[in-house]
């Protein structure tokens, strides 16, 4: 009974979530799609769901899905506005598992830069700028507070406007981006990233010196809600993506972001908050243990094991299937490219799997869009 | 002290019968019909109402001012609004209501752009298979004198952090129309809808 109980207010993840991110990880996406298709949730935990199934969905290439999967949780998440009296009062008595998630304001953002992937990758450029703008919208002072910026969720903003041609606002984001990355020189007006900082001569805004090839990697996986509990930090370097067009090194990619990092300062930002409201729950708890140990001794010690032992844990539930390393490679690249190889290293000299990708490509103009994945995790 | 409890269990059965026997709306699954034509909104963005009442006024100034001027009824073609919004809006739906108002009107004539890959489909088939005499003639189309086209904005804003018990959201959207002459590029009419809203939110809930 007690062990029922602990279980249902530990707010662990359901079974079939766990079995879909284990096929996700593993590289199984279709296999993880299919686990979720019909999979139960709690409704405190509606966001997480969907932000985890929209992910596996868009892995699947399932991005009509996927993209509802993303609106979903958005929609949820506009409507949590109110502070909920019964699972905020049930969270000062039981644990944090009992409220909704609501998700930290980085994966907020980084819901709307994997929507903006989807209709990227449906040549929807309409709705790709739509969710540009919330992107921008998320990352406003306003709205982002002193929690810490995306140079990828930059990126990919400015990059969907510049696909409607609205260059000024893309270049507005190019530079916002190539603020946070002072390794990294982004071409406001083209968007081309270069390491080091000395600018190359670029065009005007707009001007598209001939055919690209834009290439969104996702490397790694991001820390699970455990291991930022735990405070395992990755210790390796994500790697990068070489790109190979047509039997030519065309480029590589560069790290924009990475969710370990946004993550363990965003928990690091709440890590007082989130302290001051567990020591105050558990002298609650012990206050009313104290007064029930008054009457009875045997009650008092049973709900120090249940209130305390059992129930007395931490909130883990993070969107797992979150790369952990977010990245771009912005090539020059033939008229009609033929094969495009995208080899994954993720040590000096040492390449890892190596995906071959025939046409045809998403295009929009000269520029042709590719989106990998490599979930291997990055230790 | 049994009898209390019995008592009370009595009452809460009573309560509960109550509640369930009298159809209380909170338990009911229902369906309404809602008048199309209401003012009302429901949130601060961009709905049907809106959509329904620009499409109207700016259908109606387009057939007052610009098409009465013409001598005879041009030929128009509509390539779509742009939605340069942070919210998903179905421009087809405003456009395709501005272009039924003003075709109702007789003031104008409309090119089916959107389904032209449709026509030379069927076109081409009837060259192939269809008897002479029903075969429609190839090369007859006509042409569009006049573009419309344009682009919704938005711009919104929240409350400030202060000490409060509610949220407000304010959203400012604008509508821009334009008619362009395809033959010379000028821009022969324009005009401009905009409206703005607040909601607010409360900060407390169950």
């Amino acid at each position: 009974m007690l062990a029922l109980l602990a279980a249902v207010a530990s707010g662990c993840a359901s079974s079939s979530l766990n079995q879909a991110r284990r096929e996700y990880h593993s590289g199984d996406y279709r296999k993880a799609a299919e686990t979720l298709e019909k999979a139960d949730f709690p409704e405190r935990d509606r966001v997480l769901f969907m932000m985890e199934r929209g992910m596996i969905r868009q892995a699947a290439e399932h991005y009509d899905d996927s993209t509802k999967d993303f609106l979903d949780a958005y929609e949820t998440l506009e409507e949590m506005t109110a502070i909920s009296v019964t699972k905020d009062t049930a969270s000062m008595v039981i644990n944090d598992n009992v409220q909704n998630f609501h998700a930290v304001p980085f994966e907020r953002t980084l819901l709307h830069t994997f929507t903006a992937k989807n209709h990227l990758l449906q040549s929807n450029w309409e709705n790709a700028a739509v969710e540009a703008r919330r992107i921008i919208q998320s990352l406003s002072a306003e709205a982002k507070k002193d929690y810490p910026d995306d140079a990828y969720s930059r990126y990919m903003a400015g990059f969907c406007l510049s696909m409607i041609g609205d260059w000024s606002n893309a270049a507005l984001q190019f530079r916002e981006a190539g603020k946070l990355l002072p390794a990294l020189q982004i071409d406001e007006r083209t968007g081309l990233i270069t390491p080091g900082t000395n600018a190359p001569a670029s065009p005007p805004p707009g001007a598209n010196p001939g055919h690209e090839l834009v290439v969104f990697a996702l490397i790694g996986r991001s820390p699970t809600g455990q291991e930022l509990h735990n405070q395992r930090r990755p210790i390796m370097p994500a790697g990068f993506a070489e790109i190979v067009i047509d039997g030519q090194t065309a480029g590589r990619s560069y790290a924009l972001t990475d969710t370990a990092d946004l993550a363990f300062t965003t928990k690091q930002k709440d890590a007082i908050r989130d302290m001051a409201k567990t020591v105050s729950r558990i002298a609650l708890k012990e206050a009313t243990a104290y007064q029930l140990d008054k009457q009875n001794e045997l009650v008092g010690a049973l709900y120090r094991i249940i209130m305390i032992g059992l129930l007395e844990q931490p909130d883990v539930r993070r969107w797992e299937t979150l790369p952990r390393s977010l990245q771009v490679a912005r090539v020059p690249c033939p008229t009609d490219p033929q094969e495009i190889q995208v080899r994954f290293v993720h040590s000096p000299g040492g390449a890892g799997r190596t995906l071959h990708l025939k046409p045809p490509y998403i295009q929009n103009r000269n520029t042709r869009i590719l989106v990998v994945r490599d979930t291997q995790p990055v230790l | 002290m049994k009898a209390m409890f019995v008592r009370s269990s009595v009452l809460c059965c009573g309560m509960l019968a109550m509640l369930t026997s009298s159809g209380c709306a909170a338990f009911r699954a229902s369906t309404t019909e809602v008048d199309v034509n209401r003012t009302t909104h429901m949130k601060e963005s961009y709905d049907f109402v809106d959509m329904r009442q620009i499409s109207q006024s700016v259908a109606d100034e387009m057939i007052t001012t610009f098409l009465a001027s013409q001598a005879t009824p041009p030929i128009m073609m509509i390539p779509g609004i742009e939605n340069r919004t942070s919210e998903y809006m179905d421009t087809k739906a405003l456009t395709d209501r501005i272009r039924t108002e003003v075709f109702r009107s007789g003031k104008a004539q409309f090119v089916n752009e959107s389904r032209r890959a449709d026509l030379m489909n069927e076109q081409g088939f009837q060259a192939a298979n269809v008897t002479p005499e029903t075969q429609v003639r190839i090369g007859q189309q006509l042409g569009a004198k006049y573009m419309i086209t344009g682009s919704m904005i938005e711009m919104s804003q929240r409350s400030p952090r202060q000490v409060r018990v509610s949220k407000t959201k304010e959203k400012y959207y604008k509508l821009t129309v334009e008619v362009t002459d395809l033959e010379t590029g000028l821009l022969a009419w324009t005009t401009e809808r905009e409206f703005a809203r607040a909601a607010t939110l409360p900060l407390i809930g169950w």
